[in-house]
């Protein structure tokens, strides 16, 4: 009796496993399959599962051309938006690891008067909601002559990637025992050089993992490029709302488009796993 | 360890002692970019402040009182708690389930638990348009498969009554495995000793769970909830990119209506309001959570 039911919940319990996979999986599988279907195809009703795959749909967008086809389409910008989502996301997580890192060694290390004030200014930013900070840098940033720059977004994306950094890597600098440091300075190390070979080769994994984060962070974002940037520094993600108005004719594309703009979160998140559960809390669980 | 870093700090001449700050300053002035464009926002909630127009004015609580006369506002403020309960209890729960499946040994876990966390990276705009694409009445692969099935066709994203729980339904998406894979690493973290001990007694696995796993897991249960609930409230991405607030301001939340009266009627100070009202309920709440998060850890860490 209890063995019959102990495989009764083996059975439940792979048949919810395979349910969450398929849940997981499905969207993903299916919006691929349409990203490689011709026009014609992708509209068809009842949707196809089997076709003659095609790559139409990822040159048009890659490469920005128009469609010859019976589908005439408006040259796309992808390649620029694209190439646009790089510079400022790779300006904002670089800004902020070269302030992130020495802040987050000053608060893991040190103390002194308002620390945990200052530390929670950085945080509060993660719970306020974004437009109400959005907002009013698209009036100062109108003024400053900034507005629609790369480096007026990347200020702006920093916003995103510097208060997770220092936190994240305040955690990393705080799980290295004191008593490291005291015996590297017995030996005579300076401060400099405990910091460069003592912390930093320990940490090195942690402050990867938290650009990376940062960098994913910086990609996924939608709100802070589609109010501050211009039609030339548009970032990738934002872009792709340009791609709804057509939606009628264009779903292939739009589904290239997608996936094009996921893969690099996707392909990175895989590589920092380990250090999703810390990063996605603030640190607040260590996984 | 804080008496450590006193010691240190005893033996440091001035200049050492301010290194600290000297560290922290310009990471905290980039940072200051953060409060300044906030007070901007509170400040020019008194005005009438006009993209168009131009104008500034002081009015006082002026836009407050319009607020509280705005059946869009109180719409939208009820749109923004209906979709945060919604979508909480919904990843919350599925959340739960997920981390008990994906911690029962089965074959290929690795992989699973792999595959289970990808949709958390995902730009959520992209889930969005994923999903729209999968959510189309006529053509799309959801009312197919549920014709199969034998089940009638929804309109999804179209129509006011269903609009809600679509987007919601996207949101879980995503947010499924934040919950899940965080539970996970909480379940993977409770201490053997207790479990030997019930098993002993010979107590129920129901006893079990109710007495000694949940409060055991206080302290990560709170931390999906505080994360979630905050994101849910202050909510913009998937629902603009899914629905832009429609049909018939079914979908229309706080952030979303406060973006459409800057940008659509440039009533920049009235916009302040409705986000300035919003940041004072998200704070609030968080205020709350944070307290019984670091009172649950402190029941099970006890220290």
């Amino acid at each position: 009796m209890n063995r019959e039911r102990f495989s009764v919940v083996k059975i439940v319990s792979i048949v919810g496993l395979i349910l969450l996979m398929l849940w997981t999986a499905f969207p993903l599988y299916w919006v691929f399959n349409m990203s490689i279907q011709t026009p014609l195809d992708v509209i068809s009703y009842p949707p196809k599962f089997v076709f003659d795959a095609t790559l139409e749909n990822y040159s048009v967008v890659l490469l920005g051309k128009a469609w010859l086809g019976k589908y005439e389409t408006v040259q796309t910008d992808f390649p620029r938006y694209f190439l646009n989502s790089l510079i400022v996301c790779f300006g904002a997580v670089a800004l902020s690891m070269l302030v992130g890192v020495p802040a987050a060694y000053s608060l893991a290390r040190y103390r002194f008067r308002g620390k945990e004030n200052f530390a929670f200014t950085l945080l509060s930013f993660r719970f306020a909601p974004g437009l109400i900070v959005i907002l009013p840098l698209f009036v100062i940033f109108r003024r400053l002559g900034i507005y629609g720059t790369y480096h007026g977004m990347v200020l702006a994306y920093q916003l995103i990637t510097l208060p997770f950094s220092v936190w994240l890597m305040r955690g990393f600098f705080e799980d290295i025992p004191m008593e490291l440091e005291h015996a590297a300075r017995i030996d005579g190390y300076s401060w400099w050089g405990i910091f460069r070979k003592v912390d930093l080769p320990l940490v090195a994994p942690g402050i990867a993992a938290t650009a990376i984060l940062s960098f994913i962070f910086a990609w996924n974002e939608f709100l802070f490029g589609y109010i501050l940037s211009s039609d030339v520094t548009r970032p990738v993600t934002p872009s792709l709302m340009g791609f709804i108005s057509y939606e009628q004719v264009l779903w292939g594309q739009m589904a290239a488009a997608a996936i094009i703009t996921l893969l690099p979160s996707l392909i990175l998140a895989i590589f920092i796993q380990r250090y999703l559960v810390r990063g996605l809390t603030f640190g607040a669980v260590k996984g | 360890m804080s008496n450590l870093a006193n010691g240190m700090e005893l033996r440091q001449s001035f200049w050492r002692k301010n290194i600290a700050l000297l560290l922290f300053l310009p990471a905290f002035l980039l940072t200051v970019g953060i409060l300044a464009p906030f007070g901007y926002s509170v400040v020019m909630s008194f005005t009438n402040f006009n993209l168009t127009t131009g104008t500034s004015d002081f009015i006082g609580i002026g836009n407050y009182v319009k607020l509280i006369r705005d059946p869009e506002f109180w719409n939208s403020l009820k749109v923004t708690i209906l979709f945060t309960i919604g979508a909480v209890a919904f990843e919350v729960g599925v959340g739960f389930i997920a981390a008990y499946l994906l911690n029962l040994g089965l074959v290929g876990q690795k992989l699973w638990r792999t595959l289970f966390l990808l949709p958390v990276m995902l730009p959520p705009t992209v889930a969005a348009i994923m999903w729209k694409l999968m959510m189309a009445p006529i053509q799309g692969v959801f009312n197919y498969l549920l014709q199969l099935v034998g089940l009638p066709g929804s309109e999804w994203l179209g129509s006011s009554s269903t609009a809600l729980l679509s987007v919601i339904l996207i949101d879980a998406y995503v947010f499924i495995p934040f919950a899940g894979m965080i539970f996970l690493a909480g379940v993977q973290n409770l201490p053997k000793e207790p479990y030997e001990a019930a098993a002993v007694d010979g107590v129920s696995n129901w006893f079990t769970f109710r007495k000694l796993t949940i409060p055991l897991l206080k302290p990560v249960i709170i931390i999906v909830l505080l994360f979630r609930i905050m994101d849910c409230l202050k909510h913009f991405d998937i629902i603009y990119a899914a629905t832009k607030g429609g049909p018939a301001s079914a979908t229309m939340t706080l952030s979303v209506q406060s973006y459409y009266h800057s940008f659509r009627w440039t009533a920049m100070g009235y916009s302040f309001a409705h986000l300035v009202v919003l940041w004072a309920i998200v704070y609030v709440l968080s205020y709350f959570l944070v307290g019984q998060w670091k009172k649950a850890v402190s029941e099970v860490h006890g220290y």
